[in-house]
């Protein structure tokens, strides 16, 4: 199917299914009435017209059109009370709602009006989002009693963490650098503090999080295997708020209120830890000059100017510092900003403008002074969009719009004091452009139809200025040559079809599929079986080519019992190309020729995901089961045989549960379980040289010993007064204290074994971790 | 210096709050015996010694197996092939075996049906000029101490290298005292390079022996080092790359040393 077919094939779909006579718009935005804040995914229905409907996009906006009338609005949100509107329309009418009774936890039970909507999973054509509100991660047992987003949505089906002291996941057997992680529109690099102990994202300043991992929609590109799209609060509009958690580890603060009340309002939200100040507890008495600290802070500003315009400032700053006995030195963080400019031309024409910047550096030290050396990295994007949302009827909107990201890396740059004497090295910066332009159609057909389709073209632009060097199958440099700032070196695009659909059996169930396929242009390098932040971000080149990702999922989700239950089935294969790998012993670190030590393949990766959901009740909770392989293929690597990627775990299951005892006790468990990580083992081992030296066997040939824990919680909500509210939070972490394997090593040399005999040592990071925080929030 | 980078990284990061290490009964799989072929011919000493054994299983409590009775021949550039004589316990020896250096050698080795071949050049020696000491104040590398350097004129043309050092009587052997190096970052020059993560004090006699390696042994030796030092963490690791024909395991290296002696004094 080429080009031509699949843009009359788009067009047809939309002439034959839309009105043409005189019809008017409703528009307008509905949002949160305690304190203002945009609802996303809220909707609206006319009660007599069956299906009419329109939802709210990121800003709240919704669009709706129908013949001239009186009818019944109906505006709902999960959560929240329903409002009834009776209009009578003869023109385009703006409508603004606000809706109230935002739900607690405690009142699950009593919820006002049950929101109709509670059968979304059934209804909406996208391929099964997961969504997550904080709200609902508050009393899930997490480290520390940290509510983090990061953490939750691996307990998701689909999602895998990349495990203990790895910052990053999997999603579907993709690698760590396929998740495109957005936090206001802004590329999130590494989205972890201490390893991935934390995430970045502080949950008080969170609205939503989002995660397609299949079906992606047209507007998001880059990663070859999911989206997650995280969008800030944009601060309570009508009063000020002070919220907050003390804890165990880490204490945070969030400020938000009016600037203009309704009109305009900020928030601003700080976290910062003090893991350092148990150091000394622990059995290892290296630890006692360390400092090991994180910190982040999120503000954001809105500003009305007037009906059709607002404006949005939002930014991210974020570091962690890590600083072993004075000397030894490890830093990185995020920043973010974006400037967002919203913009109603009509009833049925939104506009988003945004302009955004992000930079992700890590650096590391030894010594200090003239005594020490350090070497940094960093990568810097410059980013332009445009998006529009055009709401051409009640069936259809359609969204079309541009996207160009300006990269820069700095792979690596060595300084040292004088004393230390090693050469300064600065590595060549590298710089790409990378494009997207898109058009895309929601269509609702009938009453049981629901698609969406779309196209994106996306184009990569690497170039100078810098000097670019081409290889033999050796790894030999043959050419090299200069560019100058802007000079195109390689030039790459193609087209990225984005399909899903969903068929609407009954109320209570439905059938999805979902395919995109999509490049990326952006990976990160890592040779180390854990993440790190010193993995290293390149640039698709004149040597590498960008990662694509196909992927089809077919689903089937069923509700029980008045929607207590929902039940889904996932089943998606996804082929992957273009992979990395690496040569034998690959220097990633300050090489100016690390592209000579990267091979390349292919991959797929395949499952069925099975989940069960009971989301009413006193008990409420999901169960997850996967069942999947992740597998990889390289000309380069065991002869062109078929390998297990690192994250192939077989079998992945979770468990959550949360009990609302009464109105003031909730206590909650999650346990995990996943089949162990693919390794590499020695198959054998020699004598050389007077050293004992291992073979090393098949590439991932070998597990790590299965992974299992169980985490409990328990949250105290203490006596609330008007304007103060407060909760206490236990929390355990691998409650029966299992040391699940980080790493394997084999040696005959650990701890006194003087047999000569070689043992296999795992290093586990940790055991039972208890924690205490608690929480306010002042109104 | 990379390889000192690499074990900074991996050494401490992981190694906070409440990780613990501990045996565990895990699952390999055992591959058939391999043939691994230690060969040396040590040129200034007039030396050829071959090791000869195999591989053993990664759990095994045995020694290491021997391989005794095979034909083992050096083959000079000409074509002379010499004998080593079988010494019963792996090992196979030839002495007074004197060196044509800048040529190339090879090395066959026969078990029952298997030929087995390599092939190294013998660089010259690159001689010492001078031992010299530096004495370093306490810094991140080490206490208050003395730094030995090696001085000697590199030659143009790529170059490849290995430091031994006996210190007080005591040869250093652990990997950590392992030191390849190449001119790769100053060539063609007077070179004086530092072992500068040791520091002697006052009384200490230090004895260094520069090795001169060809490219392949070099490659060889970092390659050996690399894997034998993983400690789990490494997702790409592989063995060296084969040198010997046939699938054995090991390498050939041809080379000589030149070696100097100082003693810190006041």
């Amino acid at each position: 199917m080429n080009l031509k077919h699949i843009i009359s094939f788009i067009t047809t779909l939309i002439i034959a299914f839309s009105f043409t006579a005189q019809e008017v718009s409703i528009s307008g935005t509905i949002k949160d009435g305690s304190n203002g804040e945009d609802l996303f995914g809220a909707s609206v229905v006319v009660k007599e017209l069956q299906n009419t409907g329109a939802r709210t996009n990121a800003y709240g906006f919704y669009s709706l059109t129908v013949q001239p009338g009186e009818y019944t609005l109906i505006y709902r949100s999960s959560g929240y009370e329903n409002k009834v509107i009776q209009v009578q329309l003869q023109k385009d009418t703006t409508i603004n709602v606000e809706l109230g009774v935002p739900r607690e936890v405690q009142e699950m039970e009593e919820v006002v009006v049950t929101s109709k909507k509670e059968n979304d999973n059934i209804t909406s054509a996208q391929m099964e989002v997961t969504r997550l509100d904080p709200k609902d991660i508050e009393t899930i047992p997490i480290l520390f009693g940290e509510q983090d987003v990061m953490k939750t949505l691996q307990l998701t089906p689909g999602v895998k963490g990349a495990g203990e002291g790895s910052a990053g996941f999997f999603v579907r057997g993709g690698g760590a650098d396929q998740n495109l992680i957005l936090l206001d529109e802004s590329t999130v690099y590494n989205a972890s503090h201490l390893l991935g102990f934390f995430s970045i994202f502080n949950s008080d300043a969170i609205k939503d999080v989002a995660l397609y991992k299949s079906g992606i929609p047209a507007e998001y590109g880059g990663r070859a295997s999911s989206v997650m799209d995280v969008k800030m609060r944009d601060g309570n509009s009508k009063r000020y708020n002070l919220s907050g958690g003390i804890g165990l580890i880490s204490s945070r603060l969030t400020l938000e209120g009016p600037i203009i009340k309704d009109k305009s309002s900020f928030i601003v939200s700080g976290r910062r830890s003090y893991a350092d100040i148990f150091l000394p507890l622990a059995p290892n008495q290296d630890l006692d000059n360390t400092t090991l600290y994180f910190y982040d802070l999120n503000a954001k500003a809105n500003i009305d100017l007037g009906d059709k315009d607002r404006l949005y400032i939002s930014g991210y700053f974020g570091r962690d510092d890590f600083m072993l006995d004075d000397q030894f030195g490890f830093d990185w963080g995020n920043q973010t900003g974006t400037l967002r400019w919203n913009h109603v031309y009509s009833d049925k024409l939104f506009s988003n403008t945004s302009l955004i910047y992000s930079k992700f550096d890590y650096q590391f030290s030894i010594g200090s002074g003239a005594d020490g050396f350090g070497i940094r990295s960093s990568i810097r994007d410059y980013n332009v969009k445009q998006d529009f949302s055009y709401f051409y009827n009640s069936n259809n909107t359609i969204k079309f719009g541009v996207n160009t990201i300006h990269h820069t890396f700095e792979p690596g740059v060595l300084e040292s004091g004088e004393n230390v004497g090693f050469n300064q090295i600065e590595l060549d910066k590298r710089r790409g452009l990378e494009l997207g332009a898109y058009i895309q159609n929601e269509q609702k057909i009938g009453n049981r139809w629901a698609l969406m389709y779309g196209l994106r073209y996306s184009g990569f632009n690497y170039m100078g200025e810098g000097t670019a060097y081409e290889y033999d199958e050796e790894g030999t440099v043959i050419s090299e040559q200069e560019y100058d700032p802007w000079e195109s070196i390689k030039y790459y695009q193609g087209f990225e079809p984005r399909f899903s659909a969903s068929f609407i059996i009954n109320e209570k169930s439905s059938i999805k599929t979902g395919y995109n396929r999509i490049f990326q242009y952006i990976h990160q390098l890592s040779n180390t079986t854990t993440s790190s932040p010193t993995d290293v971000w390149v640039p698709t080149s004149n040597n590498v080519k960008p990662q694509i990702g196909d992927q089809i999922a077919v689903g089937y989700y069923r509700n029980f019992d008045n929607n207590t239950y929902k039940v889904s089935v996932e089943t998606y294969y996804k082929w992957l190309d273009n992979q990395i790998d690496y040569r034998p012993n690959a220097n990633l670190i300050l090489n100016e020729q690390v592209e000579r030590e990267l091979v390349y393949g292919q991959g797929r990766a395949y499952g069925v995901e099975f989940q069960v959901k009971k989301t009413k009740g006193d008990f409420t909770g999901w169960f997850n089961y996967t069942l999947s392989r992740a597998l990889r293929q390289f000309d380069d690597i065991d002869n062109g045989k078929e390998f297990s990627a690192r994250q192939d775990r077989i079998h992945d299951l979770t468990a959550v549960l949360t009990y609302n005892i009464n109105e003031k006790f909730v206590f909650s468990a999650s346990f995990i379980y996943y089949t162990g990580d693919a390794v590499t083992f020695p198959s054998a081992q020699y004598s050389y040289d007077g050293y004992e030296v291992p073979y090393v066997g098949q590439r991932n040939g070998n597990r790590l010993p299965d992974y299992h824990r169980l985490d409990l919680g328990f949250t105290w909500y203490m006596k609330e007064r008007e304007h103060f509210k407060q909760n206490l939070n236990f929390s355990i972490y691998n409650v029966y204290n299992r040391e699940n394997a980080f790493s394997v090593r084999f040696t005959d040399s650990f701890e006194g074994n003087t047999t000569g005999r070689t043992q296999a040592v795992q290093t586990a990071l940790f055991k039972l971790i208890p924690s205490i925080t608690y929480n306010f929030k002042i109104k | 210096m990379r390889i000192f980078i690499n074990l900074l990284l991996c050494s401490s990061l992981f190694l906070i709050l409440t990780s613990c290490e501990k045996v565990i009964d895990i699952e390999v799989n055992d591959t058939e015996p391999k043939t691994v072929i230690e060969a040396n011919y040590r040129a200034d000493l007039e030396r050829v010694e071959v090791r000869i054994s195999e591989t053993r299983s990664v759990f095994s409590a045995e020694e290491f197996p021997v391989i005794t009775g095979a034909n083992v021949e050096i083959i000079d550039a000409g074509g002379t092939a010499s004998s080593l004589t079988d010494q019963g316990d792996g090992s196979y020896l030839l002495e007074n075996y004197s060196p044509d250096y800048g040529s190339e050698y090879t090395m066959r080795v026969t078990i029952a049906d298997e030929v087995y071949e390599n092939q190294d050049v013998l660089p010259d020696i690159i001689p010492i000029d001078s031992l010299t000491l530096d004495f370093e104040e306490e810094s991140l590398f080490g206490d208050a101490g003395y730094v030995v350097y090696v001085n000697f004129t590199d030659p143009s043309g790529p170059n490849f290298y290995r430091a031994n050092r006996v210190v007080n009587g005591d040869s250093l052997t652990s990997l950590g005292d392992q030191f390849l190096f190449d001119d790769s970052f100053s060539e063609g020059n007077n070179q004086a390079v530092p072992f500068f993560s040791s520091r002697y004090q006052v009384g200490d006699s230090i004895q260094v022996s520069l090795l001169s390696y060809s490219e392949k042994t070099y490659n060889y030796y970092d390659e050996l080092y690399e894997i034998t030092s993983d400690n789990g963490q490494n997702a790409a690791p592989a063995n060296p790359t084969p040198t010997w024909t046939n699938d054995a395991l090991g390498n050939f290296a041809t080379y000589g040393a030149d070696s100097a002696l100082i003693v810190v004094e006041e």
